[in-house]
């Protein structure tokens, strides 16, 4: 069956249309554009478009535009992966990751699930930092974050990034607002959103609408746009994998933005703490004092070995030591050219329970699960006892006496170790010649110091002699004593003649010789030295190996000890301006002088005035090529050195064919690499060219190849952006301008980060640690000693625990003023001196602040409370910090209070040891002998002393007359006071003073981890907090009680004009409203009425009555009426009050069996 | 915070001063002169004390009877406007030596007013002068006052001569505050392309100054034309500005300046202890100029006397490398680097150049701000 045809559409087969759509068919086919008529005019299609679309793209460019930060310290974690065989490699140490969200809501599992993806490891309990390695260059540390006021704080300091949990099935929490603001007063950094317990929902509606409101809200709280990840379901604990994988690859990503006061402070988030103490004996337990060492990686700025540290919670102190671990999680360092293999995967979690095995510094700890032993005879016989009654035939305990060679046996008398290791060394023997006596460790060796060089001390004692001899001839000026130098300066064949050596200074012969400057600058760094090179015996090596470069120093002089400095500047200035041995008072002064003077010395060693003038004029010309007059193909090689500081010298001196021949070996690259000299790279490239590749094993072959390529690279790089600039040269000049700016900023930047990472790597670690301290990323291991007992007792891993370094600065006390703004969601406004709890930098402590606001003249003028919603300013007592540090504040920092406990945040504003907080102060007096404009006041000063000080104030009367204090008169404080008109001797006279008030000197440190958790800690309480708690009610001032003011009627005497000016007055204004004279006319005259008028009188009177009795009827009768009626009303009331009080808690009490049910629900599933 | 303690009495005294403020550390220092017929503090030592009060706030100093022993907590430093008489104890290039480490760490900019002796010490101690012409260049190499947008450089007027003995001086010094300095790299001396100098004399006849001037002139043209030496013949007045004090004094300050903008100077004076006459003008511009040569020659890029001011500047910067080459190391320097190690921990790193026959010290800065500077 067909359909019936419709009619198609008739195409056009004439005319105009026709046309143009053949024509554009048979473009289209030809594969090119629609020509239109005038090219030229459709340049611009569309003008409004492009327009907005040029725009867009520069906006775009100009937000990619930044002037690099002279705060951003960090590490590009691209450089990590490249070892460079030089200095160690700077390593960005993991990324912080909080986990964050109210109980419930499934950190934990977040957690866990995250950690099984990247390391396909199932951890079985949360506690404590977890490190894992994410990819191959991006290491995380998870933190979960407890749900205590100072945890919050604690991670909110620490964190790089924040996955905020919330169960989207109840929404938001308090602790995330409260979280959040926390965030932002320590910087912010980024923070994501996790929603969980998605699955919950019944319906798809219900989810969108929840996820919907959950992501507005977010969003105002972060940014627009934040990131938000949805967590459905859970398996095996877990969340789902898919899901989890997605964050991991935006936790890769993450940039994080630099916060100020992480880049100027290092800080340590404690992965595992040993006590070390060694056991004093039996009482050991009461000593309040321990030695502890803590262990993690250095965040932010380098940790100097001589730094204060403040352990957040605990206390601040000074570092024993420090030293370099190795990395217990390093970057997987092979393949890197592949993705992360599963071989590579690591994980690092000491408190979690992962691996049973730690190497530290001293120690290799071994777990061996639960297992208890005890020694025989420290059971206790009653037990012993009780086991041989019951046993089963085996004998008690004669089955427990172990074979010594067995490994339980040797195990056993390793525990029963009787002398400590020291005691141990004190004994032990070393015999170094086959028939020499042994050297025993505890003795000074004092006949065998022919072969002392094999023992530490010896070389020690050796080098003090040589020290004090050298030093001594030295200062004498003999120069030929030093014979070890001489052999040095035979075997330097660069060495210059020796009467230019006879006369040059002193510290430059040494320069000379190969003298470490350093060691004669820093004396008695032997002993340091000493004590670290034993560290590195037992610390397998991390900084292994430079032992041996630095010991090549050792026969040189050992340096003046400071307490010897005052000597040698002693010396210095006897040798120049004393001669003889008169010692009068003036030369001595003259000594003292010049002991404090930066021209100590300045002579010294140089040429006098006599060689400088010599006649033939060789010595200033040697100068010449110091000038710009001189040669200046010399300039090239100062420069060089500059940017090459270490053994620059033989470079410069032909030898660079030396260092490419080491090259070959392998060993060039070392210095080619770091040289960063122009020249060098020039002469490398020729030579790599044509190197004979044929003889290379395969290995340098690759690393040749290597080279090339880069060199290869960096040669196109350079043309490719000279060309670039060239075409940009060809941009508008304005835009030019601002983008060579910023390509100024960035090159400085990044020459200043080159220099910063290149200068002190070439001596090797140790002296590298030395310089700049242990940089970030290192695993270090603090020891702090005194530390509290109770921070062991009390010790919680569930909660982070955090080693900030301090800078010196911030150890002083002194007063803070910060802008300060009561949080708007704490129900209180906040008094003035009660105490708070603040959270500034790493510390957290309790003050009494001070509260003022800034007058219009810059007075500050005190504040009894915050105001509602401004900023005000506090000025409190606590240790200093830098200005525009975030803090935050609470009234207590207890677990359950109620509603929102962030009471007020604010930012520092400078730190002094005063600040000026003024008070109006009122002073009031009364005049007492009154001139004409002159008045004595009285009552205002205590004494002529007081009043004294006061003289030129300015007074005022209560009528406003204005006037000024002149002197104290007598000596009851009675002041002579000038007025702009006479006072009235009623009338009150005010001083307004402006009283200065102090800042309360309270500090108490908030050291809840000492004193377990919140609840352990006691701060002071507020005041109205012990009203309460005494149960005292308020106190009220009598003074400030507002009393009726009752004023006495004031009677003025009538205006009495006198009768002679009465009289002359025109009748105008003379007075007309005189009292009329007791009793009128119609008082003085009799009225008698008539009958019938007292009749009338008497009707009406009577009417009067019964209206007025009626009235009064009437009105009692309505007043009975209105009463009942009021009683019924109030019964009314009454009734409903206790209908809407009934439906109330039939509300309630639903809610509460939802709430109830839901959370039993939670805890089930 | 732990205290410093010396036990040396006297020594490095201003320099533990300023070093005990900028890191906030109380200072106790003991045994000043306890041996000497005349024990304890000087009035000079006491007179920088006492300045040091003045331009801080919250700055407590103790000392005892005998002035053998002082301890000093530091306050916060404060400058603004301050007048100071530094007596006839020690020039004023003293006070100042010790006041520039930290004129840039305070509340406000430093408005300083000295008034003592300003020339005819120069054998013992910098002078106001070699503190304008060397120090203030340093200063500006580490940042200070350099936007000048923001405030304007470091200033030093010598407003009224004044000799030694008896002195009768002022200078005035400004200072602008700086929140933080920025990091050097002077490694590279450069070539020395002028030099410039003055030759001033207080109350004796006019063709002294000229004479030395001269002689100074036939030395350095040996080596390049570009030299400049200013004579300032000043005569006595006996109140107001301008003129000089009461004693008579001759002295020559040259300086020098390179390719690369570094700044040498060498001065010298007459010694006002010597007899009349004994020293020839000629002598002294002679002595003056191969002091420089001789600055020249050790090769650094800071003379000798301002070496530990730099290396100061240089622990207090920012967390960053600084370098420096100087010619070589004088002991005062030493002195101060071991103090700066024990204050700020800074150890730096010392390196001989063998080739140029310099020292190239670096260290990375223990970030120091200037906390004191409010904010709004």
């Amino acid at each position: 069956m067909e359909a019936p045809s419709q009619k198609s559409h008739n195409k056009t087969k004439a005319g105009r249309g026709s046309k143009e759509k053949k024509k554009s068919k048979l473009s289209a086919a030809k594969g090119e554009q629609v020509k239109r008529h005038n090219v030229k005019a459709f340049g611009v299609a569309n003008t409004v478009r492009t327009k907005r679309n040029m725009q867009r793209n520069l906006d775009k460019t100009h937000q990619k535009e930044y002037a690099p930060s002279e705060n951003d310290r960090r590490v590009s974690e691209h450089t990590q992966g490249e070892e460079s065989p030089r200095a160690s490699p700077v390593r960005a140490p993991p990324v912080t990751i909080v986990v964050m969200g109210p109980p419930k809501c499934g950190k934990s599992t977040l957690i866990r699930s995250l950690v099984k993806v990247y390391t396909n490891h199932n951890l079985t309990e949360i506690v404590g930092p977890i490190t894992a390695v994410a990819a191959k260059t991006r290491r995380v540390t998870f933190v979960e974050c407890p749900n205590t006021t100072t945890g919050m704080l604690d991670c909110a300091k620490v964190a790089d990034l924040v996955l905020l949990c919330v169960d989207a099935k109840f929404g938001f929490e308090m602790e995330t607002f409260e979280f959040l603001n926390i965030l932002q007063t320590h910087g912010f950094p980024k923070v994501m959103g996790v929603l969980t317990h998605l699955d919950e929902f019944k319906t798809a509606k219900a989810l969108r609408a929840s996820k919907k409101m959950i992501k507005h809200r977010f969003w105002t709280e972060i940014y627009q746009g934040a990131k938000i990840f949805h967590f459905n379901g859970i398996i095996n604990n877990k969340y789902l994998k898919n899901e989890c994988k997605q964050l991991t690859l935006y936790i890769n990503r993450v940039k994080f933005r630099p916060l100020q006061w992480r880049n100027t402070h290092p800080y340590v988030i404690i992965d595992r703490h040993e006590d070390i103490t060694v056991p004093s004996g039996p009482n050991e337990e009461d000593t309040g004092e321990r030695t502890v060492t803590f262990y993690g990686y250095v965040r932010g700025t380098n940790l100097r070995p001589n730094q204060k540290v403040h352990l957040i919670g605990a206390g601040d102190f000074q570092i024993k030591e420090v030293s370099a671990m190795p990395d217990p999680c390093p970057f997987p360092s092979k393949n890197k050219d592949q993705s992360l293999s599963k071989k590579d995967t690591l994980l690092y979690a000491p408190l979690s329970n992962v691996g049973a095995v730690m190497v530290d510094k001293d120690a290799v700890y071994v777990e061996v699960g639960k297992g208890n032993y005890t020694k025989r005879e420290n059971i206790l016989a009653a037990d012993r006892e009780r086991v041989n009654e019951d046993d089963d035939g085996e004998g008690g305990y004669e089955e427990m006496e172990y074979d010594p060679n067995s490994p339980a046996g040797m195990l056993k008398n390793l525990q029963d170790v009787k002398n400590t290791i020291g005691d141990k060394m004190k004994e032990s023997q070393l015999r170094i010649f086959k028939r020499g006596k042994a050297v025993r460790a505890g003795s000074d060796s004092e006949s065998d110091s022919d072969d002392g060089r094999d023992s530490g001390e010896e070389v020690d004692s050796d080098n003090e002699h040589e020290g004090t001899r050298s030093e001594s001839s030295d200062e004498e000026g003999i120069p030929s004593s030093d014979d070890e130098s001489d052999e040095d300066e035979r075997r330097n064949s660069w060495k210059v003649s020796a009467a230019r050596n006879a006369t040059t200074n002193f510290l430059e012969r040494k320069n000379d010789n190969n003298v470490n400057l350093q060691e004669l600058v820093y004396g008695g760094i032997q002993e340091e030295e000493g004590t670290e090179e034993e560290e590195e015996g037992g610390g397998g090596g991390l900084l292994g190996g430079e032992s041996s470069d630095d010991s090549d120093d050792d026969d040189f002089f050992k340096i003046k000890k400071p307490d010897e400095k005052r000597n040698s500047l002693l010396d210095a200035s006897d040798s120049s301006s004393v001669e003889d041995g008169e010692d009068d008072t003036f030369r001595r002064e003259r000594r003292y002088k010049m002991q404090d003077s930066s021209k100590v010395g300045l002579g010294n060693g140089g040429w006098g005035v006599e060689e400088w003038m010599e006649e033939d004029g060789g010595k200033i010309e040697s100068l010449r090529d110091k000038f710009v007059t001189g040669n200046w193909e010399n300039e090239n090689g100062i420069k060089e050195e500059g940017g090459n500081p270490q053994g620059g010298g033989d470079d410069s001196d032909g030898s660079v064919y030396d260092d490419f021949e080491d090259f070959e070996t392998g060993e060039k690259v070392v210095v080619s690499g770091e040289g960063g000299g122009e020249n060098d790279a020039d002469y490398d490239m020729d030579e790599l060219d044509d190197v004979d590749t044929s003889q290379m094993t395969d290995d340098e072959i690759r690393e040749y190849n290597r080279l090339k390529k880069e060199r290869s690279k960096a040669d196109f790089n350079k043309v490719y952006d000279g060309e670039k600039k060239d075409a940009a040269m060809e941009v508008d000049a304005g835009e030019d301008e601002e983008n060579e700016y910023l390509e100024v900023l960035k090159r400085e930047k990044e020459e200043k980060m080159l220099r910063n990472a290149t200068e002190f790597g070439s001596e090797g670690e140790r002296s590298r640690v030395k310089h700049e301290g242990y940089r970030q990323g290192m695993y270090v291991r603090v020891k702090l000693e005194k530390v509290p007992v109770e921070l062991l007792r009390n010790f919680d891993p569930t909660r982070p625990f955090v080693l900030g370094g301090l800078l010196p600065n911030e150890c002083s006390m002194g007063l803070i003023r910060c802008r300060f703004k009561k949080h708007r969601w704490h129900s209180k406004i906040l008094k003035c001196n009660d105490p708070l709890i603040f959270s500034v930098g790493w510390r957290r402590f309790q003050s009494c602040p001070l509260l003022s606001t800034e007058d219009q003249n810059d007075r500050h003028r005190y504040l009894k409370y915050t105001p509602e919603h401004m900023h005000c300013f506090a000025t409190f007592y606590g240790p200093l910090v830098p200005p525009n540090t975030g803090l935050v504040a609470f009234k207590d920092i207890k677990l359950r209070m109620r509603g929102f406990r962030i009471a007020a945040t604010g930012n520092v504003l400078e730190g002094d040891q005063s600040f000026e907080v003024v008070k109006k102060l009122k002073l009031v007096g009364t005049p007492g002998k009154i001139y004409k404009n002159t008045a004595f006041v009285k009552d205002m000063f205590n004494s002529d002393m007081e009043a004294s000080r006061f003289e030129g104030g300015t007074v005022k009367t209560v009528s406003g007359i204005r006037g000024q204090i002149k002197k104290a008169n007598g000596t009851s404080g009675e002041v002579r006071c000038t007025f702009e008109d006479k006072v009235l001797a009623s009338d009150i006279v005010f001083c307004r003073t402006w009283m200065p008030v102090e800042a309360k000197r309270y500090y108490n440190p908030v050291t809840d981890v000492l004193d377990g958790g919140e609840k352990g800690w006691r701060g002071m309480k507020g005041r109205a907090e012990l009203m309460i708690e005494k149960g005292k009610p308020i106190e009220v001032k009598g003074d400030s009680v507002y009393k009726p003011i009752v004023r006495k009627e004031r009677k003025f005497n009538g205006l009495k004009v006198p009768k002679s000016l009465e009289e002359a007055l025109p009748y105008k204004s003379k007075q007309k409203n005189t009292k009329q004279k007791k009793g009128g006319y119609a008082t003085k005259r009799a009225v008698v009425l008539e009958k019938d008028e007292i009749k009338k009188n008497t009707f009406l009177q009577s009417l009067t009555t019964v209206m007025r009795d009626k009235k009064k009827i009437r009105k009692k009768a309505n007043e009975e009426r209105m009463e009942k009626k009021r009683k019924e009303w109030a019964l009314d009331e009454d009734g409903r009050e206790e209908g809407k009080k009934r439906e109330r808690k039939k509300q309630h009490r639903e809610k509460g069996k939802e709430e109830k049910r839901r959370e039993m629900k939670r805890i089930k599933g | 915070m732990s205290t410093l303690r010396y036990e040396d009495g006297a020594v490095q005294l201003r320099q533990r001063i300023i070093c005990a403020l900028l890191s906030r550390r109380p200072l106790l220092v003991k045994n000043i002169r306890s041996d000497d017929t005349d024990p304890g503090l000087r009035d000079y030592e006491a007179s920088f004390l006492r300045l040091i009060e003045e331009l801080t706030n919250g700055t407590t100093i103790e000392i005892n009877e005998t002035g053998t022993q002082f301890r000093m907590k530091p306050g916060v430093i404060v400058n603004g406007s301050v007048e100071h008489d530094c007596g006839i104890g020690r020039s004023v290039g003293w006070f100042l030596e010790g006041i520039v480490g930290i004129a840039w760490a305070g509340k406000r900019d430093l408005n300083l007013t000295l008034r003592g002796v300003t020339d005819g010490c120069e054998k013992d101690e910098c002078s106001a002068d070699f503190v304008k012409n060397s120090m203030l260049p340093i200063l500006k190499r580490f940042g200070v006052g350099v936007e000048e947008d923001e405030s304007p450089p470091p200033m030093l007027r010598v407003s009224r001569r004044g000799a030694a003995p008896l002195g009768e001086g002022e200078i005035d010094f400004f200072c602008p505050m700086a929140k933080s300095l920025s990091p050097i790299d002077m490694t590279n001396p450069g070539k020395i392309k002028k030099v410039r100098g003055n030759a001033i004399s207080c109350k004796i006849p006019p063709t002294s100054p000229s004479r030395s001037a001269h002689a100074a002139k036939g030395v350095l043209h040996k080596l390049i034309p570009d030299v400049w030496i200013h004579t300032d013949a000043n005569s006595r007045s006996k109140d107001g500005p301008g003129g000089c004090g009461p004693s008579p004094g001759l002295k020559i300050i040259l300086t020098c300046e390179s390719t690369t903008k570094m700044v040498m100077t060498a001065e010298t004076c007459m010694d006002h202890e010597a007899e009349r006459g004994s020293v020839l003008p000629e002598d002294l511009g002679v002595e003056a100029a191969t002091m420089l040569l001789e600055e020249i020659r050790k090769g650094g890029c800071v003379d000798t006397a301002s070496q530990s001011l730099a290396l100061l500047l240089m622990c207090l910067c920012p967390e960053d490398v600084s370098r420096i080459r100087i010619g070589s190391i004088s002991r005062y320097t030493i002195a101060s680097l071991r103090l700066f190690k024990a204050v700020f921990g800074v150890t730096m790193k010392v390196t001989a150049d063998k080739d140029s026959k310099t020292v190239l010290l670096s260290c990375l800065g223990t970030g120091f701000k200037n906390w004191s500077k409010k904010v709004t």
